[in-house]
């Protein structure tokens, strides 16, 4: 221990911390699925004020439009090929979309929430 | 199924006959032949076919934002067209005399962006099911129903505004003309933002208790002026941005006219 702090590097060691978090912490990505007009996972639970990325990978042969009014998000994926579009910051609450395509049975939601780090469930 | 056709078309085609019945209400009343009407529908709907066929390639171009950059681009070429219309209307409006060409052009050029923006989506669509023989009569029939909603729509729009006299139509045409415009750069700007191409924030302020934007009347304020209930600041800019190139534009033609007076 005296070895250590004696060494006079040691005290920047929190500025390297800060560093490489700042240039490590990249955009949140989550991914989401659409197979037989239905989205895999159907909620998404992201952190509130963060920019996120989502990825929605279309499975089904026919396309889909993401669309949603609250988000303010409208994209066209076409058949079994993948779209990115970036969500937030957004305060707490729950955001619905739809698959303007197939609006029955494609439904989901983003829910904004306090925590810091997200999950994401079934 | 057939609702879905009725409510999807429906929803596209209420966006471009909103800003056609406007223009046809200032043909009549500038006495513009309407004859650009019908070449107007004709080459929006062929743009919608080929933005459908292409939208793949579209999408996928620019690292995979080229879709937004692509629809984007459109409703900021919409906005600079409206930007010269309402010079030219004023102009017009004050001197009965003047040449009615560039409005005309611009007339044709703005349905033909608008009809295949829209016509696109719906084209996709109604393709998703052309290998499903047991539901695309439904589906045929349900998008031909809401395309007629639409075009009744806007038909009462324009049989509404017939009904004023002279002396309000550029104090009810200019106003919506704006309103449409500053739409298209919201919406524009929201595009991106999605695609990360501007900054996006936090929402500066929620109206959604007063006009929600899932109500009937919030879709329509959508559809006529891309209504937004929760913009960032970003949108409030290219909003206000967009109003003031208007306001300028209509100072500048006055200011021309009473030059030339």
């Amino acid at each position: 221990m005296m070895k250590i702090t004696k060494n006079k590097f040691w005290k920047m060691t929190p500025i390297f911390f800060s560093l490489s978090s700042w240039i490590l912490a990249a955009t949140p990505v989550f991914k989401i699925e659409i197979r037989n007009h239905l989205f895999y996972p159907s909620t998404v639970i992201i952190p509130e004020k963060t920019k996120v990325k989502l990825i929605i990978y279309n499975r089904d042969e026919t396309p889909e439009e993401f669309e949603s009014y609250e988000l303010n998000r409208e994209k066209v994926i076409v058949g079994m090929s993948k779209a990115i579009i970036f969500v937030g910051p957004l305060p707490v609450g729950t955001y619905p979309f739809f698959g303007e395509f197939n609006p029955k049975s494609a439904q989901g939601e983003i829910v904004v929430e306090k925590k810091v780090g997200a999950r994401v469930s079934e | 199924m057939f609702l879905n056709s009725v409510i999807l078309t429906l929803r596209e085609v209420l966006e471009a006959a909103f800003i056609i019945s406007i223009f046809f209400f200032l043909s009549r009343r500038f006495e513009i032949s309407t004859k650009w009407v019908a070449l107007g529908i004709f080459s929006g709907l062929l743009g919608s076919f080929l933005y459908g066929i292409n939208v793949s390639s579209i999408t996928s171009s620019y690292e995979g934002i080229g879709q937004e950059i692509f629809n984007a681009t459109t409703q900021i070429i919409i906005f600079l067209l409206l930007l010269i219309s309402v010079f030219y209307m004023v102009v017009l409006y004050r001197q009965k005399s003047s040449s009615k060409t560039i409005l005309q052009a611009i007339f044709v050029m703005v349905s033909t962006l608008a009809i295949s923006r829209e016509g696109s989506e719906i084209y996709l669509y109604v393709s998703a099911f052309k290998s499903q023989e047991s539901v695309i009569t439904i589906v045929f029939a349900g998008s031909f129903l809401g395309a007629c909603i639409g075009f009744s729509v806007g038909a009462l729009l324009f049989f509404t505004l017939n009904q004023l006299s002279d002396y309000y139509t550029l104090r009810a045409a200019l106003p919506l003309v704006v309103m449409v415009g500053s739409g298209m750069c919201i919406q524009a700007s929201q595009l991106l933002m999605q695609s990360d191409l501007l900054p996006s924030g936090m929402p500066l302020w929620d109206t959604n208790h007063l006009i929600d934007e899932n109500s009937v009347i919030g879709q329509l304020l959508y559809a006529a002026f891309g209504y937004e209930s929760s913009p960032s600041l970003i949108e409030v800019i290219a909003y206000c941005g967009a109003l003031s190139l208007f306001i300028v534009a209509i100072a500048a033609s006055y200011r021309l006219i009473s030059e030339t007076q």
